[in-house]
This record gives C-alpha cells, sequence and structure tokens, in this order.
C-alpha cells in the first residue's frame, strides 16, 4: 500500500512510515523523550531526503507538543514567562537555521552538515545517558555539592538584566534563556528536532528549574519553534511534507500511548540505559554513513 | 463584414472538429500506452508499453528522454581522511533528467557499421567525454540507474504484438509518411517493449522516438511525447505548497495542532491518574 508525497516527489510505503511513527512513539512514550531526534535519522536511513525528513519531523512535532502542552497546561506546570523567554531565543534561532539551511543547500553540504550533526549530537546524549543510566544501576550517585560556586554559577551571577521566574522559583539574567533558545532553535530547523532531548537537560542543570515544570515548559518552546520552522521551511525551502508528517504522527499518536503505558511497569535507570543504546545504534548507523565509501561518487547537490 | 466573421468562426470549429477524423485516417506510427501518466496519490512508478511498427527488414531502438537541462551535481571525496562529503561541484549543462532506450539488437552489433553518436542512444554519446570523464559519468549513469531513471535495456524491443494487449497493434500503413519510401506498407512489422518509471519520476513532457537501422544507417522513423503531470489532491498540494508556501505553511501547523489538541484531550489522564 503506497502513497505519493507530492513535496517528496516519491512514493513511500503506508505501513512502514506508520509504523515508524508508531515505533518511534512507543519509545518517546516509554523513555519520556520527545523522538524527534531519532524520526529524522530513521527517515533518512527510509530514503527520505535530509531536507525534507527534518522538515517534515518539525510538523508532526507540531502535533505532538502540541497534545503534550494541552494535558501540562490542564496540570499548571508550564512556567510561561521562562516559555516565552525561551521561545524568542527558540524562534530567532530557527529562523537562522533555516537561513542556514538555505546556504549549505545551495552549497550542495545540507544532507553532510546534518549526518555530522546527528552523529556529534546522538553520541554526545548516547554516551551520557548510558553511563548515567550504568552509574545509577551501581548506586554510585552523583554529588553535586561543592565547596563554593562553580565558574558557569558565578558566570551566570555577574549577567546583567535579572528577571524573577516565580513558577520556577528562580532568578537569572534574561540573556541565559534567549541565548538557550537561540542554540535549541537553530538544532531544531538542522535537525528537524524539537530540541527537548537538550532542553531538559539546559533546564534542569543550567537554568536549575525545578522537575515539575520542566517538561511542560520545555513542549511549550518546543510547539512555537516548531510552528516557526515549519512555516519558515514551507515558506523558503518547500521541503515541508505534510502527507508524510501526518502518517507519522497517526502511528506516534498510538505508540507514545502504548509506550507510556508500558513504562509505568520498568526502572527507570533500565530505561535509560534502553535509551542510550537505542541512540546510539542511530548514531553508529549514520557514523557508518559517513565514513563508509558510498556507493556512487557523485551526488545531488542540495539533495533531491 | 459580420459575415465574414462568421464564416471564419464556422470554418474554425470544422476545422476543429474535423481534426480527430484525420488523426484516425492517418494513425501514429508509435503508440505509447497510456500516453498520459497521471500522478495521483497513489502513483507507484509506472510502465508505458510501447507499440510500434517498422518496415521489415530493419532493427530498431525505441529512445525516451527528457528535455535537455542543466544538472548540478557534486563529486564525493574523502576529507579529514575519513569522512565522505562533497568535494567539487560539477555542473551538467544539457542532460536530461530521465534517459531510457529499449533496442532490438546489441547496440554494440550495429555500431560497427552505423554511426551511432548523433543519435543519443548510449550514455557515451549523451554525455561525452568532453562534458564528463568515463570514471564520473559511470558514477553518474549508475545513481540515475539506481533511481530507475536512466535505463538501456538491449533486446528489450520485442518483434510481434504484445501479448498483453493484442489490441495493441499499431494500424497497418500507419508510418507511411514516416518510412522509406522503398518499403510498402504490407512489409511491416510490429514490435513491442515497456518503459518503466519510477515514482520519482518529474513531470513533463517526454519524446519517445523509432530509430531504424538498415544498411549501414540509421534513420527517424517517428516520434510522439509522453505526458506526464500530477492530478488531483497531489497537485493540489503541490501547489498550495510551491505557490503558496507561507499558506502551507500556517495550514500545516495549525492541522497539525488541532490533531495534537484532539490527541490530548482524547488521551488525556483521567483525575485519578494525573497526580
Amino acid at each position: 500500500m503506497h502513497l505519493y508525497l507530492p513535496i517528496a516527489g516519491n512514493a513511500i510505503n503506508v505501513p512502514i512510515m506508520v509504523g515508524l511513527g508508531g515505533l518511534v512513539g512507543f519509545l518517546s512514550g516509554l523513555f519520556g523523550v520527545g523522538g524527534g531526534f531519532l524520526m529524522t535519522p530513521l527517515l533518512m536511513m527510509l530514503g527520505i531526503p535530509a531536507t525534507v525528513a527534518a522538515a517534515s519531523d518539525s510538523n508532526q512535532i507540531v502535533a505532538a507538543s502540541s497534545s503534550g502542552c494541552y494535558a501540562h497546561s490542564c496540570a499548571r506546570t508550564i512556567d510561561i514567562r521562562m516559555g516565552l523567554f525561551l521561545l524568542v531565543g527558540g524562534v530567532a534561532g530557527g529562523t537562522l537555521g533555516v537561513q542556514l539551511i538555505k546556504v549549505l543547500r545551495s552549497l550542495g553540504a545540507a544532507e553532510f552538515v546534518i549526518r555530522v550533526v546527528y552523529v556529534l549530537m546522538l553520541g554526545g546524549i548516547g554516551t551520557y545517558m548510558l553511563f548515567e543510566g550504568l552509574h545509577a544501576l551501581r548506586g554510585r550517585r552523583k554529588t553535586v555539592a561543592v565547596a563554593r560556586p562553580s565558574f558557569y554559577q558565578r558566570a551566570i551571577e555577574a549577567l546583567p538584566f535579572k528577571l524573577s521566574f516565580p513558577r520556577s522559583k528562580i532568578t537569572i539574567s534574561a540573556i541565559v534563556p534567549l541565548v538557550l533558545g537561540v542554540f535549541v532553535g537553530v538544532l531544531a530547523a538542522l535537525m528537524g528536532v524539537g530540541g527537548g532531548f537538550i532542553m531538559v537537560p539546559v533546564m534542569i542543570y543550567l537554568l536549575r528549574m525545578p522537575m515539575h515544570v520542566v517538561v511542560g515548559t520545555s513542549l511549550f518552546q518546543i510547539l512555537f519553534t516548531c510552528i516557526n520552522v515549519t512555516i519558515l521551511q514551507s515558506y523558503m525551502n518547500h521541503t515541508v511534507d505534510f502527507l508524510l508528517a501526518l502518517l507519522l504522527l497517526l502511528g506516534s499518536v498510538i505508540g507514545a500511548q502504548i509506550g507510556v503505558r508500558l513504562g509505568k511497569g520498568l526502572k527507570g535507570d533500565q530505561l535509560k540505559i534502553l535509551m542510550s543504546l537505542v541512540v546510539l545504534v542511530v548514531m553508529v548507523k549514520m557514523l557508518l554513513g559517513l565514513i563508509l565509501a558510498p556507493d556512487f561518487l557523485i551526488a545531488y547537490k542540495g539533495g533531491h | 463584414m459580420r459575415r465574414v466573421a462568421f464564416a471564419l468562426v464556422v470554418h474554425a470549429g470544422l476545422a476543429v472538429t474535423a481534426s480527430p477524423v484525420m488523426g484516425q485516417s492517418q494513425p501514429s506510427p508509435i503508440v505509447l500506452d497510456p500516453q498520459t501518466v497521471k500522478i495521483g496519490m497513489t502513483f507507484d512508478g509506472a510502465s508505458i508499453e510501447v507499440r510500434c511498427r517498422i518496415p521489415s527488414g530493419y532493427e530498431a531502438a525505441v529512445r525516451l528522454m527528457g528535455r535537455p537541462e542543466r544538472q548540478e551535481l557534486v563529486r564525493l571525496g574523502k576529507r579529514a581522511g575519513f569522512l565522505w562529503m562533497g568535494v567539487g561541484a560539477i555542473t551538467l549543462e544539457s542532460v536530461p533528467a530521465v534517459f531510457q532506450v529499449l533496442t532490438t539488437v546489441p547496440l554494440a552489433d550495429v555500431a560497427p557499421q552505423i554511426t551511432l553518436a548523433p543519435w543519443s542512444l548510449r550514455y557515451a554519446d549523451l554525455i561525452p567525454d568532453r562534458v564528463l570523464d568515463p570514471t564520473m559519468r559511470a558514477q553518474f549513469v549508475g545513481l540515475k540507474e539506481h533511481e530507475g531513471l536512466f535505463a538501456i535495456r538491449e533486446g528489450g524491443l520485442a518483434r510481434g504484438a504484445s501479448v498483453s494487449s493484442p489490441r495493441g497493434a499499431v494500424p497497418k500503413g500507419a508510418p507511411a509518411q514516416a518510412m522509406p519510401a522503398a518499403v510498402s506498407d504490407d512489409k511491416t512489422e510490429l514490435l513491442h517493449g515497456h518503459f518503466r518509471l519510477p515514482a520519482g519520476v518529474r513531470p513533463g513532457d517526454y519524446s519517445v522516438e523509432i530509430i531504424g537501422f538498415k544498411d549501414r544507417r540509421a534513420v527517424r522513423l517517428a516520434g510522439t511525447t509522453l505526458h506526464i503531470e500530477h492530478v488531483g489532491v497531489a497537485r493540489a498540494l503541490r501547489r498550495l505548497a510551491l505557490d503558496h508556501g507561507l499558506a502551507y505553511g500556517i495550514a500545516a501547523s495549525l492541522i497539525a495542532i488541532v490533531v495534537g489538541l484532539l490527541t490530548g484531550f482524547i488521551f488525556r489522564p483521567k483525575s485519578d491518574e494525573s497526580h
């Protein structure tokens, strides 16, 4: 059963795409992550051009994060003020990222750069998660107490434009969430990800936000960043395939619900190790694509 | 003055209604089935049957080709000793996106007697060495063949009527104007074959030509055009995405938000599960 994708300009197997959405949704439900950082590389492995995969995945994340935001707004676990600062940075970063893709496509380097960024991000995050999970399993907890403030803490304290964020119960310079938002926005455009896998640890470790508002605020920021990326990619690069996004969404909605229910019965550290292994397998596959000789020593400039 | 205008309108109307009749009396010597490929939502590539009538004693080739266009490519090579990436740009100024050839005999068998280069039936004639060196040409052709856009099927053009569509015989006498005068209508034979186009083929007009080989010379026997076009939802979506990118992006985002909110509502945690 095939469906023609008018923007990708090719046909795809519908059960495979819905199944892929289901698989990534299942993992995201099981491990509590967005899943975008797995979806785009898997789409690329199935032959979808990297630029179309990244842009369409952004569109799919709009739906996924809307759903999450709805639940968190009901539970009042979104720090809207912090979210807005991250969002301003995210929109600026997303705009920058879309322009960057345009330039990279004209240079014929978009696919290469997207793959390299993926390998670096997946490698870094996968390794970190694996070691953290193993440490936790061995019962060695990290001690975060330090004798005096770290360099990072002193640098953050020294920044001007301090603002209070009551829901997160922190006071911090507005520059920090803005800069972090820009960073995540660029990644969202380049990689077709919401950036939750970066934003969540950033909020916990760098912004020192309490855990109960982190996920909701991250989703709030991701929602608007991905709306911006979807509209810009559609307008400037014409790379958003809505039908592809819809198929992935159908699968991921169902998969996520199954994952959430199954995840409740598993231990967190085991889940973390399993997730890190999935991430590292995808990273290795992408890395091999970069270091093994390609089938043909010629490629289309700017993708198809 | 009005009478003259009325007479002109009537004359034009007659000419329009008469044209199909003219077409029936002089049918094309080459028939494509289908003549127009419609790319709809269920499109997954197409098989196009070609049936043609050629003079007896000829060997032949049928060539399907897109309009020559500019192709921008990158040469892949190793950087930093281990990373494969684009290391140089290659621009081919006039190479078709699609190039497929079916022949009755191996081209190598006719090549010694006939100068084939002007007919662009082989890759080396389509992309000469001065345009792209043989090594990179082989890579380019390999890429295109892998995509299903380029193909040379020697022996892919069979003699006789197609088994799949016996009705498909081209009417006798059809190619009279195209065939060499020495050959009479009843000294003709039927050929048939199939072009296979992948799902990634682009819409447009593609030329299909029959080239006959006999007595140390090649002759263009006939030609027609294959039309490929987007239809229905695929066409509407593509137009919206390409011509109204902003509206398309906003619509895609709005639909995703609605779907997401609905999903969130349907799967919302029950009050006793929320804590």
